[in-house]
């Protein structure tokens, strides 16, 4: 008995939205570069070497 | 592209002695239709440097000594989905045409593919030095199909700073390729490793199936169906099915410590 017996499986069942994955990939890469990569120590890599430009080319403060 | 805007985007890209020219071409079609800055580096002259060619080639003639630069050849895998264990076959073509292959044993096969791993690697040492020139960070493109089954080079194609379609089947990676207005060569492309210089594709050199049928695979095993609902779906055995859901989990073990960042013997809490 399979857990998931009210999907048949074809090829419906990877279809998506794709405007929706797009803005969603969008926004998720936005923030990793912004923030989740910040965290881990972006700004930091090159000692003495501000992050400022590359948070300007993403438009957001550094 | 849409993301960062064109003028943040830096593309590269870098064929090698056993590149197919329809790489090259999409990827200058992709550039072009991206409008982003790029350049182009033949690696082959850094891979011969490296002994790339002549260690791989010194492994095939262990198994065809009469192999030369003027034969192609690729590895194939076999096995899982039969049931067995996987295995690699080397096949080659000389310069008549002819094909002839043979089962890989463990040492040939190790040596080649250490070999022609030289490729990803040499390609993601060039990522990174334009990323630290211009201060950008690496996006790797795993689907989930070749991120699940471990289908790339650890400290190669497996590394970036971020993967962002690394959550998305095959399938899917293609339709969104559609619906962004790709150029048709890229959306119809065939997957194939382009790693080894007979024409090879992804699914001969290491899945179980074409990636069509290996993403409702996966999927069906990611959503617990039995190997009876995916045997009706693709019109093969049940016997047939639970090969390829066995072949799923013993690639994700083989494979897991592509993955893992290295071990460390003690603690380093700080960071």
């Amino acid at each position: 008995m399979s857990a998931v017996t009210h999907v048949r499986l074809s090829a419906a069942v990877l279809e998506m939205d794709e405007a929706a994955e797009v803005a969603r990939i969008t926004t998720g890469l936005r923030e990793a570069l912004r923030s989740k990569l910040r965290r881990r120590g972006w700004s930091s890599r090159y000692p003495g070497v501000s992050i400022a430009p590359y948070a300007q080319a993403l438009r957001c403060r550094p | 592209m849409q993301a960062l805007g064109a003028g943040k985007v830096f593309g590269l890209l870098l064929p090698e002695r056993d590149s197919s020219p329809e790489s090259l071409e999409r990827g200058r079609a992709l550039v072009d239709y991206l409008g982003i800055d790029h350049d182009v580096q033949d690696i082959a002259p850094t891979l011969a440097a490296l002994g790339c060619y002549r260690w791989r080639d010194d492994a095939i003639r262990s198994v065809f000594p009469h192999y030369d630069e003027t034969w192609r050849s690729k590895i194939a895998i076999a096995g899982g989905d039969k049931g067995r264990f996987n295995h690699f076959r080397l096949v080659v073509e000389d310069p008549q045409g002819r094909v002839a292959e043979q089962r890989l044993g463990l040492q040939p096969y190790l040596q080649i593919v250490a070999a022609t791993n030289y490729k990803q690697r040499i390609r993601k040492t060039i990522e990174y030095f334009h990323a630290d020139r211009l201060n950008y960070a690496v996006v790797g493109t795993p689907n989930r199909l070749e991120y699940d089954q471990g289908f790339f080079v650890k400290n190669g194609d497996g590394s970036a700073d971020v993967k962002p379609i690394a959550h998305l089947y095959k399938t899917q990676v293609y339709a969104l390729g559609r619906h962004l207005g790709l150029p048709s060569s890229i959306c119809q492309a065939v997957p194939t490793t382009d790693t080894y210089s007979l024409p090879q594709g992804q699914d001969e050199f290491y899945f179980a199936l074409p990636y069509q049928q290996m993403d409702l695979a996966l999927w069906a095993y990611n959503h617990h169906l039995t190997a009876a609902e995916l045997a009706e779906t693709l019109d093969i055995s049940v016997e047939q099915a639970q090969w390829v859901f066995d072949d799923i989990e013993a690639k994700r073990r083989a494979t897991s410590y592509l993955h893992q960042k290295a071990v460390l013997l003690s603690s380093v809490s700080e960071v």
